[in-house]
């Protein structure tokens, strides 16, 4: 070889040289921050069970919040999931025969909730460091509930599974049973209690046999639970009604007497109850504001006593009374009339009632004596167990509400 | 000998002298960058598991036998009982991590707060976030960020 080529050898010795340091550069670059060390796999695993933690924390919130919900649902339902054996002015009835289980019921109002809550956790995989990512398969699955006290435990039947990936390849899934113990604000003895109070119910004679018990824990009162909607509204009026007209009057209360409506009515909105004679039979209708009868149950039209005959007045003959409420006020036949006294039962003509308006009731007429309730054999009752949380979207609160047991005894 | 002999003899010795050397000194800086990487790597992730940890003893204590729906009016600003939810989040937050930086992002549907409401200047942070369900916003998100300084 000429040595003056020799020059073309230092120059291909410089140009590996340099493409080699090229390649190593790159090589640092591409790796200089590395996603795997010494203890990395430990770390990742420790981070996933206390990503799962946060998990349960989910399932934990959402029972609490299953729970303040499913509880009046219970109770709106009488206990029942749905009626076992009938329902009586809109209240689930309870007899001998018919008693609802409240813990089994609360179970599956709970399991409801449940559902709807955990079907909401996101399902997408969440990137937890630069090379771990988790993805949650939260599902449901019904959960058995025991109770003691304020503390409510949910026995799950599925683990909840985490998938793990590390530098996005499934590395493995991390497992664990979803049972929970939630501290609550309610005390879960109540719904004994209320089983109690429903035996007592179940054992009386009728409807006078009754003693109000107002303790602080749980209290019951004859009639409905404070309305809610205008269907509820509806039915406290019927029942006020209807007691009227089965009333008996003794010798005290000469030829008259009277009865009251519920005093508060203001649920009613803007629906109208029309109470009318018809075949004979008083008739009760609750119409919404487009004047169509509102099908809220197979009850929407009651015969509230065969045979009554129905007069608004003394003096003019009416075959139909309007109740409508304005500012809260309830009107008959747009006349203002207050809930004492509104009512007129006649001892003389059989089973005539008048509805009086304030305009109406002069000095003489509010000395009439109250009427004495009638015996009945079927008959509603409220139940008041405890109180719970509960968000209201109108108010965008979260107050505390009771739990109202709205049912209706039969002991005929 | 001659000059030119000199180099033509000791050249090849010198150019893989220098060769040696120069790939000495890259493997002692691609050692150090590897190292320091991995330092960074596994400083993060244990730091997203020290904010794992925050977060859920933050919610645990926090909110300890109290609904949800309570906690979202907290949120809310609507419950007299928790006026001041941010400041007493921050004094949480400052009292048990103060060797950390420490931002709590709480976002529902309808909007989003931030205590504190800038983001600390920090040299490394990481984030954790937690779903809670909701009555009132169906479900709300709240993300730690935790940082060193």
């Amino acid at each position: 070889m000429n040595k003056k080529a020799q020059i073309l050898y230092y120059a291909l010795i410089l140009g590996i040289f340099f493409a080699f340091l090229y390649f190593i550069v790159l090589q640092i670059q591409q790796h200089a921050t590395p996603q795997q060390y010494t203890g990395s796999l430990a770390v990742n695993a420790l981070n996933v069970a206390e990503r799962t933690e946060l998990i349960l924390l989910y399932y934990e919130q959402a029972a609490r919040l299953s729970s303040y919900n499913a509880l009046p649902e219970l109770a709106r339902h009488g206990g029942y999931i749905t009626p076992a054996c009938a329902t009586y002015l809109g209240a689930s009835v309870i007899s001998l025969k018919c008693t609802p289980d409240l813990n089994v019921n609360f179970q599956h109002f709970f399991n409801e909730q449940m559902k709807q809550r955990l079907e909401m956790y996101p399902p997408m995989p969440q990137q937890l460091t630069s090379s771990l990512s988790v993805t949650p398969h939260v599902s449901f699955v019904p959960f058995k509930i025991y109770t003691d006290k304020k503390m409510l435990v949910a026995a799950s039947g599925k683990p909840l599974d985490v998938t793990l990936s590390i530098l996005g390849q499934e590395a493995g899934t991390y497992s664990l049973r979803p049972d929970l113990r939630v501290e609550m604000v309610y005390d879960f003895d109540l719904l004994g209690k209320v089983r109690e109070k429903m035996d007592y119910l179940k054992g009386l004679e009728d409807s006078t046999k009754f003693t109000p018990s107002t303790e602080n824990a749980v209290s019951v009162v004859l009639g409905s639970c404070p309305a809610k909607t205008p269907e509820d509204v509806f039915f406290d009026v019927v029942e006020r009604v209807s007691s009227c007209a089965k009333t008996v009057l003794n010798a005290q209360e000469k030829a008259t007497c009277t009865c009251s409506l519920p005093s508060d009515v203001s649920a009613l909105g803007s629906y109208r109850i029309i109470l009318r004679e018809k075949d004979n039979s008083l008739v009760a209708e609750l119409v919404s504001n487009d004047n169509v009868p509102v099908d809220v149950t197979k009850e929407i039209r009651l015969a509230i006593h065969e045979g009554s005959p129905f007069r608004f007045d003394s003096l003019v003959e009416k075959n139909e009374v309007v109740l409508t409420i304005d500012a809260g006020k309830m009107l008959i036949d747009g006349k203002p009339v207050s809930s004492e006294k509104a009512l007129l039962r006649y001892k003389d003509i059989k089973n005539l009632i008048t509805f009086v308006s304030d305009d109406q009731q002069d000095d003489f007429y509010k000395q009439i004596p109250s009427c004495s309730s009638p015996p009945l054999k079927k008959f509603r009752v409220c139940i008041t167990a405890g109180k719970v949380p509960q968000f209201d979207k109108k108010t965008q609160q979260t107050p505390f509400v009771d739990v109202h047991f709205q049912v209706a005894v039969d002991v005929s | 000998m001659n000059k030119k002999g000199f180099l033509d003899d000791f050249l090849p010795y010198l150019a893989v002298g220098a060769f040696v050397i120069v790939i000495a000194v890259i493997l002692v800086f691609y050692g150090a960058t590897k190292d320091k990487g991995q330092q960074d790597s596994a400083e993060k992730d244990l730091l997203t598991l020290e904010a794992h940890k925050a977060l859920q003893d933050y919610l645990k204590s926090s909110f300890k036998d109290r609904s949800m729906a309570e906690y979202l009016t907290v949120i809310a600003k609507q419950d007299s009982l928790y006026p001041d939810w941010e400041a007493q989040t921050k004094t949480y937050f400052e009292s048990r991590y103060p060797q950390r930086k420490t931002q709590l992002v709480v976002k529902t549907s309808r909007e989003k707060m931030e205590v504190p409401e800038q983001a600390p200047e920090v040299r490394t942070v990481v984030y954790v976030d937690a779903y809670l369900p909701s009555d009132m916003y169906d479900k709300v998100v709240l993300t730690l960020n935790l940082g060193i300084p």
